[in-house]
C-alpha cells in the first residue's frame, strides 16, 4: 500500500473575478521510502495542493476528492484525528522560515513543541530532545542556539531549524514546500546534503514542492509536472531528464540557463475559466487541431511514465 | 486609488453608509439653508421668547425669540464651512511638513519631529485656548487656533508614509532617471501617501467639529449673532432646567455629525486598507 | 567606458556604540563599451551596494567611479542629473519598481518628457515603439502595474530605461523573482536589446548559470571584497579562488546522474560587523594556513586578465 494516495483531488476558491480551480483533478501515489517531486512554475497550484493534503487551506476554499494516508482518507477525518497525524506522522516544512517560525518563541521551544504534543514529554525532556535535533541538523553549539530567537538565526539555519521541527517525531511522510528558496547557493548545497542524509537515515517518504528542476534532480525518485492546476507529466526521475514526454516538460527543461535558456513563448493561462482543450496548447510547438478542442487525459507513454498529451493517444 | 472594489467594501459597511447619508443631508442643509430655513435667524421677537417646540417652531425659540430650528440650520453651514477650512489648512500644511521631514531626514527631520513632539504634549484644546487668548475670539481666529494645533497628526502620518515610500525601488528609479527632489516628493511620494491621509481627514472632521463647538461653548468661537452649535449650547446652559430644548438640539446635532464622520472614517479606513486575501 | 577604482562604502550603525560595516572594500574593475560584466556573490557580499554606488544612488566612502573619463563623485547635483540618463538601473522586484499609480504608457513616457528626448508630438509614437520592442501589446499602455505579471513589469522597466538610450545599464538581479521560463524570455530580450541599442551592462546576480549565459567577463565578491575576476569562460573552466571553486561546485545541476563530488563549505557567511582578520574567507577555506589569518591577500594577475586574491593562487587546487 502506498503511503500517500491522492485521487481526483480538486481545490477551488472563489474570488471576485470568478472561481479559481487551483487544483483540478490531480491524482498521484507516493510509496514507502520514495520521494516525489511536484514541479511547476508559480501559479500552477502546487502550494495549494500541498496545503490541501493536511487541510491547511483557509475557509473559503472547497476541496474534494480522496487523500489516503496509509489507507485512511484524510479529507474525511475528524479534526482531532487529523491533529494527531499532523506533525507526528505527516510533517510539513514551509517555505520562508522567517515567517513560518514564531518570532516571539525561542527556537528550542518551537522544536520541543512536537515532542510535548505528540509524545507527551514534559518540558525539560522535550528540551533535551530539541537540542538533540538541532545537533542532528548540524547547527553548531546547539545548546546555546536553542535559547535564541528565529531572527537571530541566519537563513540557512532557520531552514535547518524548520527541518528539525519537521523531523522531530520521525514522521513517515514529509511535505517540503520549496525547502531551499531564498537560500544562498552554498547554503543550499549544505541543506540539500542534509536532507538527503536525513531521509536516508529515517526512511521517510517525501513530497517536495518546487519550481527548481535541479533540486528535483538531486532529491527525487519520481517527478510530477504541474501546469495550470493539472498534472501534465508523471515519470521516474531518470526518464524525465533523459527523455521528457510532454512538450511542456521539454520546454521547461530547455528554458533552464544551463540547457540553453530557450524561452517558452506566450504566458501561462489564468486558473479562472481555463481553455476547453489542452491548457498548454497555445504555447506548444506540436499543437494539432484536436488539442484546441479536446481536453487530453493522462496517457501511458511507457511503464511508469504518463503524459497528458494527444501525442500519446 | 479608490477602485470599485474598495467602493463596494465601503458600501457594505452599514454604519459608514448611514454616516454618509447623514453627512449628505447636513451638507445639503447647509448649502440650501437660505431656502429651507423657516425664519430669519436674526429675527428678534421678544414676545415669542423661550417657547417650547410646537408646530410653528419645531425646535422652540431661544431667549431672544429666535427660531431654534433656523439657527440650527444656519449653524450647520457655519460649522461645516469652518471645519472644511480647518481640515484643508491643516492637511496641506501638515502633509508638506511631514513629507519634507521624511524625505530629507537628517537634522531637518530631527528638529521638526522634536517640535511636533513638544506640541503634541499639550492637550490641543488648551493650546487652542492659549492662541485664542493671544489673538482674541472670532470665527477666523477659531480656524487659525485649531489649525495651528491640528496639523501635527498629518505631519506624523505623512512622514511615516514618506519614510517607507522613499525606500521603494520606483523612487530610486526616479532618482536614477534624474528627477529633482521636488518632483519626486510631489509626483511620487505625495500620491502614495494619500490613502491614510484621506482617512485621517475624514476622521479629523469629526474632532474639528467638536473643537469648534467647544470653543463656541466657551464663548471664544463664533461671536453673536452668528449661529453656531457650540455658542447655542453656551446660551442654553442657563435655561437648562426649564427650557432644555435650547441645549438638547444643538447638542444632538454635534453628536450626530461627529458620529457620522467617525463612521465614514472607519469605513474608509477598512475599505482602503489592503485586505486582499490572495492564495497563490 | 566605466572604470571603478578602489571603491569603498562603510555603513555605520548606532550613536553611542558605533559599529561599522565595510560593505564594499577596495573594489576595482572596468567595463568596455558594449560589454557585459557580471558581478557574482551571495547575500551580504556587497554586490548590490556596488551597483548603487556605480550610479551614485548612494554616496561612497572612498574611491572613484569614472564614467567616460569623468569622476561622477566629483560632480555637483546639477551636473550629475545631466548625465544620469546615460546610466540606468533595472531592479529585482517588479512589484515595487514601477510607480503604482501611473499607467504603463505614462511610466515609459516620463523619461522622454523629463529630458525632452523627442518633441511632444513624437512621444506617443516612441512609446509605442518601445512597447513593441519589449514584446508587449500596445493596449498594455493603459494598464496599471498591479495588473501586470512579473515578467510584463520587467519588460516595462526595460522599455522605460531604454527610452533614454543609456550607455550603461545596471541589472540588479533582474530575474530573481521570476519563473524560470519567464526568466528565459526576459534575459533573451535583454540580450537582443543590448545588440540593438549597444549599451554596456553590469549584471549583478547570485545565479552563476545566468552569469555564464549573459556575460563575457565577471567578478566574484565575498564580504565586500573582490576575490576573483576575469573572463567568464576562464573562471568557469579554471577557477582559482577556493570560494569561487566552492561556488561553482555548488551550482545545482538539472541531471540526476551528475557527479556529486561537491565542495561543501563549512559554516556560514561571517557577521559583517565582525569580519575575520586577514583573508575574509579563511574560516571556511580548505587550504587555510597561518598567513591567511593575519594578512589580507592582494589581487594578482595570473595571466590574460585573470585576477585572484589568494595567498596560494599559484598552487593548483584540486577541483
Amino acid at each position: 500500500m502506498s503511503i500517500l494516495s491522492v485521487e481526483h483531488l480538486e481545490s477551488q476558491f472563489v474570488t471576485e473575478d470568478g472561481i479559481v480551480k487551483a487544483v483540478d483533478d490531480v491524482s498521484f501515489d507516493i510509496e514507502e521510502n520514495e520521494t516525489l517531486g511536484l514541479v511547476g512554475e508559480s501559479g500552477c497550484g502546487k502550494t495549494v495542493l500541498a496545503l490541501s493534503i493536511l487541510r491547511l487551506l483557509s475557509e473559503n476554499t472547497k476541496t474534494s476528492g480522496i487523500i489516503k494516508y496509509r489507507g485512511r482518507d484524510l479529507l474525511q477525518l475528524e479534526e482531532d484525528d487529523l491533529m494527531a497525524i499532523r506533525g507526528k506522522e505527516i510533517a510539513q516544512i514551509f517555505q520562508n522560515p522567517l515567517s513560518s517560525l514564531n518570532p516571539v518563541l525561542t527556537v528550542g521551544f518551537q522544536i520541543s513543541e512536537p515532542f510535548m504534543r505528540h509524545q507527551g514529554l514534559k518540558r525539560n525532556a522535550a528540551k533535551i530532545k530539541a537540542v538533540d535535533m538541532l545537533e542532528r541538523v548540524r547547527i553548531p553549539s546547539p545548546e546555546e542556539r536553542a535559547k535564541e530567537y528565529p531572527h537571530e538565526f541566519s537563513g540557512g539555519m532557520r531552514q535547518r531549524a524548520m527541518i528539525a521541527m519537521g523531523l522531530a517525531c520521525k514522521p513517515s511522510l514529509i511535505i517540503a514546500d520549496e525547502p531551499t528558496r531564498g537560500l544562498d547557493v552554498t547554503i543550499q548545497a549544505q541543506v540539500v546534503e542534509l536532507i538527503k542524509e536525513l531521509i536516508k537515515d529515517s526512511g521517510a517518504s517525501m513530497l517536495i514542492i518546487t519550481h527548481d528542476l535541479s533540486l528535483a534532480a538531486e532529491l527525487c525518485d519520481k517527478i510530477a509536472v504541474m501546469y495550470s492546476g493539472e498534472i501534465l507529466e508523471y515519470a521516474g526521475i531518470q526518464d524525465f531528464f533523459r527523455k521528457p514526454a510532454h512538450p511542456y516538460s521539454e520546454c521547461f527543461l530547455e528554458s533552464l540557463p544551463a540547457r540553453g535558456m530557450k524561452p517558452i513563448r506566450g504566458i501561462s493561462p489564468s486558473l479562472i475559466n481555463p481553455p476547453p482543450g489542452c491548457r498548454f496548447c497555445p504555447r506548444c510547438d506540436h499543437a494539432r487541431d484536436e488539442c484546441k478542442t479536446t481536453h487530453p487525459r493522462l496517457m501511458k507513454v511507457k511503464d511508469g511514465q504518463y503524459a497528458r498529451c494527444h501525442l500519446y493517444a | 486609488m479608490l477602485k470599485t472594489r474598495n467602493l463596494n467594501e465601503f458600501l457594505k459597511n452599514k454604519a459608514s453608509v448611514i454616516g454618509l447619508i447623514i453627512i449628505l443631508v447636513l451638507v445639503i442643509t447647509a448649502v440650501l439653508a437660505d431656502y429651507i430655513s423657516p425664519y430669519d435667524t436674526d429675527k428678534v421677537a421678544l414676545k415669542e421668547k423661550l417657547k417650547p417646540p410646537s408646530w410653528q417652531h419645531p425646535m422652540g425659540t431661544d431667549q431672544l425669540g429666535r427660531d431654534v430650528l433656523s439657527r440650527i440650520i444656519y449653524g450647520t453651514r457655519t460649522t461645516f464651512e469652518l471645519s472644511l477650512l480647518v481640515v484643508l489648512f491643516t492637511s496641506t500644511f501638515g502633509v508638506s511638513i511631514g513629507i519634507v521631514a521624511g524625505y530629507y531626514r537628517g537634522i531637518v527631520d530631527e528638529i521638526l519631529m522634536r517640535l511636533i513632539d513638544v506640541l503634541l504634549a499639550f492637550p490641543s484644546i488648551i493650546l487652542a485656548l492659549v492662541i485664542i487668548g493671544a489673538i482674541g475670539p472670532g470665527v477666523f481666529n477659531t480656524v487659525l487656533a485649531i489649525s495651528l494645533v491640528g496639523w501635527l497628526f498629518y505631519a506624523r502620518v505623512a512622514r511615516a508614509s514618506t519614510l517607507s515610500i522613499r525606500e521603494k525601488e520606483y523612487v530610486e528609479g526616479a532618482r536614477a532617471m534624474g528627477c529633482s527632489d521636488a518632483y519626486i516628493c510631489f509626483f511620487y511620494v505625495l500620491p502614495n501617501c494619500l490613502p491614510p491621509i484621506i482617512v485621517l481627514m475624514t476622521l479629523s472632521l469629526g474632532s474639528v467639529i467638536l473643537s469648534i463647538a467647544s470653543l463656541g461653548y466657551l464663548g471664544l468661537g463664533a461671536q453673536p449673532p452668528t449661529p453656531e452649535w457650540g455658542t447655542m449650547l453656551n446660551d442654553g446652559k442657563e435655561y437648562l432646567r426649564d427650557c432644555p430644548w435650547l441645549s438638547v438640539f444643538p447638542g444632538l446635532m454635534i453628536m450626530i455629525s461627529v458620529l457620522a464622520f467617525n463612521f465614514i472614517g472607519d469605513g474608509l479606513r477598512d475599505a482602503i486598507d489592503p485586505r486582499q486575501l490572495v492564495i497563490k | 567606458m566605466l572604470e571603478v577604482h578602489d571603491l569603498k562604502k562603510t555603513f555605520t550603525t548606532g550613536i553611542i556604540n558605533k559599529k561599522s560595516v565595510n560593505a564594499v572594500d577596495k573594489i576595482s574593475f572596468s567595463i568596455q563599451e558594449g560589454e557585459s560584466f557580471g558581478l557574482v556573490g551571495e547575500s551580504g557580499c556587497g554586490k548590490t551596494t556596488v551597483g548603487r554606488l556605480v550610479l551614485r544612488l548612494i554616496e561612497p566612502t572612498g574611491g572613484e567611479v569614472l564614467f567616460n573619463g569623468i569622476n561622477i563623485f566629483l560632480l555637483d547635483q546639477k551636473e550629475l542629473r545631466k548625465i544620469r540618463p546615460q546610466m540606468q538601473i533595472i531592479f529585482q522586484d517588479p512589484e515595487s519598481s514601477l510607480h503604482p499609480r501611473m499607467r504603463i504608457g505614462d511610466i515609459i513616457a516620463e523619461p522622454l518628457k523629463l529630458h525632452n528626448i523627442v518633441p511632444k508630438e513624437e512621444r506617443q509614437r516612441m512609446v509605442r515603439e518601445l512597447i513593441e520592442m519589449v514584446g508587449l501589446n500596445p493596449e498594455h499602455a493603459n494598464r496599471y502595474p498591479h495588473e501586470l505579471s512579473g515578467g510584463q513589469s520587467q519588460r516595462v522597466m526595460l522599455a522605460r530605461v531604454l527610452s533614454l538610450s543609456p550607455k550603461l545599464i545596471v541589472a540588479d538581479e533582474p530575474t530573481s523573482s521570476l519563473d524560470v521560463s519567464v526568466q528565459a524570455q526576459i534575459l533573451s530580450l535583454l540580450k537582443r536589446a543590448q545588440s540593438e541599442c549597444h549599451f554596456s551592462c553590469l549584471f549583478i546576480s547570485h545565479d552563476l548559470n545566468l552569469i555564464r549565459n549573459m556575460t563575457g567577463r565577471m567578478g566574484v565578491m565575498y564580504l565586500g571584497r573582490m576575490v576573483e575576476m576575469g573572463k567568464t569562460s576562464d573562471i568557469f573552466d579554471a577557477a582559482m579562488h577556493p570560494y569561487t571553486q566552492a561556488l561553482l561546485s555548488a551550482i545545482p545541476v538539472a541531471d540526476p546522474n551528475a557527479k556529486k563530488s561537491r565542495i561543501i563549505l563549512e559554516g556560514e557567511m561571517p557577521n559583517p560587523l565582525n569580519p575575520p582578520k586577514g583573508c575574509g574567507f579563511h574560516p571556511r577555506c580548505r587550504y587555510k594556513e597561518r598567513i591567511c589569518e593575519t594578512s589580507e591577500p592582494k589581487m594578482i594577475d595570473v595571466g590574460e586578465g585573470h585576477l585572484v586574491s589568494c595567498h596560494f593562487h599559484s598552487r593548483r587546487h584540486e577541483t
